[in-house]
């Protein structure tokens, strides 16, 4: 579903408006039976003597003659072609758009009704087939076969977590926030996030933390070593509508890996932004990503970093408790800031809410809602929240977009 | 004083100003409102200057050509009182053959009564200020059309096919049960009554004002009409199409 | 004296009477139909037999029921098809709401001003409301029945060939019958008021024909029968009655044993009274209605006792519908070529179609007699024989008696695939 926005938005000159809007009967029967269409008319019904009456809304369609018709017999909407796209347009894009939430159902009653045997599922798979990337190869199930990358370098950030530099043959284009499907031959698949910033060349830096067969198995291999990659997929933060603006960035545990793509991203070109700030929170000591780096960028006046961890006694003098200790004395002006959130979800349940209190808009908040998105395809249905596919609209979210999803931060 | 009201009819059923007189519920409440001052059917006399005359019938015989002028006179408004003397309705089934043709075929000889020519909407020799589609009329529409003339605002007439009366009665498409409807074309405005009856839609109200006539023929060929059964099919109300407005 | 009545009014269509007096004698007399022909019969050449009834309606709003039934059943007799006893029962209740519709329209509408010195019912909404408001609420118990059975009061939709579309629901029903027990008194009334009336005094006996009352008062039937002793098939009804053409009017005109016969009220009662239910019977006796009248102003009285026959019937036939309950019937048929003749009592007399199909179901000939033809040359008869009767009376008058003569026909000229008209010169 959060693809058609996209795919209609290249698709407004389509010739299949005009194919479709010359077989229609502009009948209405498609809006009609549709169960989340709702436009309407409002009239006055009189009573017999002229007295008194009432108003009544009638029901009304996008697809008549008379809906875009205005007093000088202007019609903004004159062919039935391009009623239909508006048809489309708004079932898949503007009230996706506004709501984050598509107005089709998928019943087919629309279909089903049309005398014209005009189906959304036909004209959308249309416009998919004409519209998306060709596959560079067209054998069934080549997008699910990784591409080869060598690993360059291989270094241990704590006890548990290593950052592999890689480099495939392809080169690669992705937003900070993006991730790559690792393979191990024989020991399976999964998404890691890269954290090294986009930067159109071939290399790129992941962490892999050793929890199970396939990442202690990844933590096995040497510079030189080749392994599988398929990537990257998902849709990350919009940096350019970051600029100007003071960045509050709050990372917590790995979350921190997606924040550093992000990071590195505003440094190589530091100027173009206002303050940035990153709140960070750890287990221990031990467990903070990433440390050396950040202090450096601290002192050299680049960034202000704050950390906080949950245990005492580790090796350094880190403020001890959790995240929204951080929050306090905090100067931000929010009218003008961004923050960019990335954690476990037990830690938005908390700053969130700081966050809004502190006079961010829901628009101004993006979150990381990483799942396990198995296939990176929008197909395998493991990193669905509600009616989204993480791995296709994700995994970073504007929180007004994701905010009425149960499943999202919830339980 | 009321405004003063006019029936008269031409070659048609009367099936149209008996539809007024069967709107018992509100008829007399109607009488309050307005004066009938001229109804043959149920009223002996002759009224003089009107608000608005209600013209049912097609016009077929210059005799009547001249009555309609005269009445068109006197009123200040003339409205089109159903199908027929809207578009000549299922009178206009008669052009299908020349009048001779018929005149011989029914009656075997020529009289000067006889003397037709074929059937003709009002609109074709006078001006028609505002028309109630339908064979026959919708009582709640000759209100709605009576109340608007009354309040000094053009009527308006649906502008949508039937198709939309027959979704909002959640009734299914008639093209499911294979038999051929006109409802695509046709203007609504009788809530899909005959569809309600078990009936398909005849096209009494005649087109909308933009009818899809290729889509729409290429459906009634898909399923399995030829040429000649299409024209009959729009045969029964709709001989004269003049794609008003 | 010429006595022109151009456009005569409250009857359906359009007619001028037309009597012509020379010193006491009449010159010319005349009912002149200018109704405009309509021509159906050739309209309907190469119609589907699925389109047949619908465009046959149109002949005549008022008794559009009636040309629906008997053109279905006309349709049903050429390609042999078997109608069930829900559709008879169904249809029996159809044909009891036309006549329903039809007559108290007439009465109420049409006849009353006449005696009541009125040029129409409109101005009694003032000072005899409640014989206007009885007038609307027995009309709409007319058409409640017909649009509960045919889905609209004008131009039915549910009736297709071999039965029905759409059947009524039980509710629907039993909401007609109460509106029929309720209207009971206000049939009490209308009988008062009729008692009332004076029946003007004319005798002109005449050959009575209708449907034979084989199964019960004149309605449906395979034969016919007059007074003048036709009895005759209703498919070889063509042997009996003749058309003819006269200069003066678009309808055409009949004959039967005579030169002129009634159709009608009248001529049913006289046929088949004894078949009247029970109340019908009260209320024929009520109205010093006898089998001996040859009064054409009768007709009026007539129709007042099949009106309360048609209420106790429908009532009955109601129940009888609602104790077999209803089922969907799925109307199915071969498409045959074949030739098919029906006739049912419509409100004004007996009404003839009668198609001719070719193998694909579309109509190769079509023949419609309408009863208001066939009442035609008995009208002018009539005038003929009262006219000298009334010299004695002022102009006005005399119109007024003729006018009334007239409409004691409940003449219908929109029936128009032939027509009428009447000139007084």
């Amino acid at each position: 579903m959060e693809s058609l926005a996209p795919l209609l938005s290249e698709a407004y000159d389509h010739p299949i408006w005009k194919e479709i809007g010359d077989r229609c009967l502009g009948c209405g029967a498609c809006t009609l039976l549709c169960p989340s269409c709702y436009c309407f008319n409002v009239q006055d019904r009189l009573d017999l003597n002229l007295e008194g009456g009432e108003r009544v809304r009638t029901w009304d369609s996008c697809q008549f003659d008379q809906f875009t018709k205005v007093a000088d017999g202007s019609d903004f909407r004159s062919h039935q072609a391009d009623r239909q796209r508006h048809r489309f347009f708004r079932k898949y894009k503007y009230l996706w758009e506004k709501h984050q939430r598509t107005a089709c159902v998928g019943c087919g009653r629309c279909s089903r009704e049309c005398l014209a045997q005009i189906s959304p599922t036909e004209v959308l798979n249309n416009l998919f087939a004409t519209q998306t990337e060709p596959l560079p190869e067209t054998t069934p199930g080549v997008e699910y076969q990784p591409q080869l990358a060598e690993i360059l370098a291989v270094t241990p950030l704590t006890e548990s977590e290593t950052l592999f530099r890689l480099h495939r043959q392809q080169p690669l284009d992705f937003t900070p926030g993006s991730f790559m499907e690792v393979s191990v031959f024989g020991l399976g698949e999964a998404p890691f996030t890269i954290a090294s910033p986009p930067t159109g060349g071939n290399s790129f830096e992941l962490v892999v933390r050793a929890a199970g067969n396939l990442t202690r198995a990844l933590h096995r291999l040497k510079p030189g070593e080749n392994l599988g990659v398929r990537g990257p997929y998902g849709n990350g933060f919009p940096v350019e509508e970051f600029t100007g603006k003071d960045l509050l960035l709050v990372a917590g545990g790995m979350g921190m890996i997606t924040l550093r793509s992000l990071l590195l991203t505003v440094l190589a070109r530091r100027e173009e932004f206002g303050r940035v700030t990153l709140l960070y929170g750890c287990r221990n000591d031990e467990s903070i990503l990433f440390r050396d780096e950040l202090l450096n960028w601290h002192r050299e006046g680049l960034i202000d970093v704050r950390m906080a961890v949950r245990e005492a006694g580790g090796t350094w003098p880190t403020p001890r408790g959790d995240i929204t200790l951080l929050f306090r004395d905090l100067n931000i002006n929010p009218t003008r800031g961004i923050a960019a959130v990335s954690g476990p979800p037990g830690m938005y349940r908390f700053t969130t809410p700081l966050l809004l209190r502190l006079g961010f808009s829901e628009e101004q908040l993006y979150i990381n809602l990483e799942r396990h998105m198995k296939c990176g395809l929008g197909k395998c249905g493991k990193c669905q929240i509600n009616d989204i596919c993480v791995c296709e609209s994700g995994p970073i979210f504007p929180y007004s977009r994701i905010k009425h999803l149960r499943e999202a931060i919830e339980g | 004083m009321k405004p003063r009201i006019g029936f008269f009819d031409f070659t048609g059923c009367e099936g149209c100003q008996l539809s007024v007189l069967n709107l018992e519920s509100e008829f007399l409440e109607l009488l309050e409102l307005v004066e009938f001052v001229e109804f043959r059917e149920v009223i002996t006399g002759n009224g003089g200057a009107l608000d608005i005359a209600f013209v049912e019938g097609s016009i077929c015989r210059d005799d009547e050509v001249v009555r309609l002028r005269t009445i068109r006179e006197r009123s200040r408004n003339l409205v089109a009182l159903g199908a027929c003397a809207d578009t000549a309705g299922v009178n206009a089934l008669a052009t299908a053959s020349s009048p001779e043709a018929l005149r011989q075929k029914i009656y075997g000889c020529e009289t000067p009564l006889l003397k037709t020519f074929p059937p003709s909407p009002l609109s074709d020799f006078v001006d028609v200020d505002a028309r109630i589609p339908g064979c026959p009329i919708d009582g709640r529409e000759f209100l709605a059309v009576l109340q608007a003339l009354l309040m000094g605002r053009p009527p308006e007439l649906p502008a949508y096919s039937l198709c939309v009366e027959c979704k909002l009665a959640e009734l299914p498409c008639t093209f499911e049960h294979g038999e051929i409807c006109l409802g695509p074309v046709t203007r609504a405005g009788c809530d899909a009554l005959c569809l309600r009856g078990g009936d398909r839609c005849r096209g009494c109200r005649g087109l909308i004002d933009a009818p899809r006539s290729a889509p729409y023929r290429k459906i009634l060929e898909q399923n399995g009409l030829s040429v000649d059964e299409i024209l009959r099919e729009f045969r029964t109300f709709n001989v004269i199409d003049k794609g008003r407005s | 004296m010429k006595i022109e009545v151009r456009h005569l009014t409250r009857i359906e269509g359009h007619a001028h009477l037309i009597v012509d007096l020379d010193a006491g004698e009449v010159r010319d007399c005349r009912l002149e139909v200018v109704e405009s022909p309509r021509f159906f019969e050739g309209m309907l050449v190469g119609r589907h037999i699925n389109d047949v009834a619908a465009i046959v309606a149109r002949i005549c709003g008022v008794c559009s029921n009636s040309h629906t039934l008997v053109s279905l059943a006309a349709s049903e007799a050429a390609m042999g098809i078997e109608i069930s006893n829900q559709t008879k029962r169904l249809r029996r209740l159809l044909a009891y709401g036309e006549i329903l519709q039809s007559h108290l329209l007439q009465l109420y509408f049409m006849a009353i001003p006449d005696y009541l010195g009125v040029n129409s019912i409109l101005p009694l909404a003032k000072t005899r409301r409640d014989l206007v408001s009885r007038a609307l609420r027995l009309k709409k118990m007319a058409n409640t029945l017909c649009q509960c059975i045919g889905g609209r009061a004008v131009h039915p939709v549910t009736l297709r060939p071999g039965g029905f579309a759409t059947l009524p629901t039980p509710a629907a029903l039993q909401a007609v019958r109460k509106e029929m027990v309720a209207a009971l008194p206000d049939l009490e009334a209308t009988v008062d008021l009729f008692l009332s009336l004076p029946v003007h005094p004319f005798e002109r006996e005449t050959e009575y024909f209708s449907l034979a009352p084989e199964s019960g008062y004149p309605l449906f039937g395979e034969q016919l029968i007059s007074s003048d002793g036709v009895d005759l098939p209703v498919q070889d009804f063509r042997d009996g009655v003749k058309e003819y053409l006269v200069p003066h009017s678009t309808a055409k005109f009949a004959r039967l044993t005579r030169n002129e016969f009634m159709v009608g009220p009248l001529a049913r009662y006289k046929n088949g009274a004894a078949r009247l239910s029970p109340m019908a019977k009260q209320v024929s006796k009520a109205l010093g209605l006898t089998l001996e009248t040859v009064n054409p102003y009768h007709a009026l009285r007539a129709r007042l006792v099949e009106v309360v026959h048609c209420v106790e019937e429908a009532i009955h036939l109601i129940d009888e519908t609602l104790i077999n309950g209803l089922s969907d019937e799925t109307p199915a048929f071969d498409i045959k070529e074949g030739r098919g003749c029906a006739a049912v009592e419509a409100p004004r007399g007996t009404l003839f179609h009668c198609y001719e199909y070719d193998e694909s179901g579309c109509i190769i000939k079509a023949d419609c007699i309408i009863p208001t033809g066939q009442n035609l040359g008995n009208i002018e008869a009539d005038l003929r024989a009262l006219v000298p009767q009334l010299l004695e009376l002022p102009r006005e008058e005399m119109t007024l008696r003729l006018e009334a003569l007239v409409r004691a026909y409940d003449p219908c000229i929109s029936c128009s695939t032939h027509l009428l008209k009447i000139d007084f010169v």
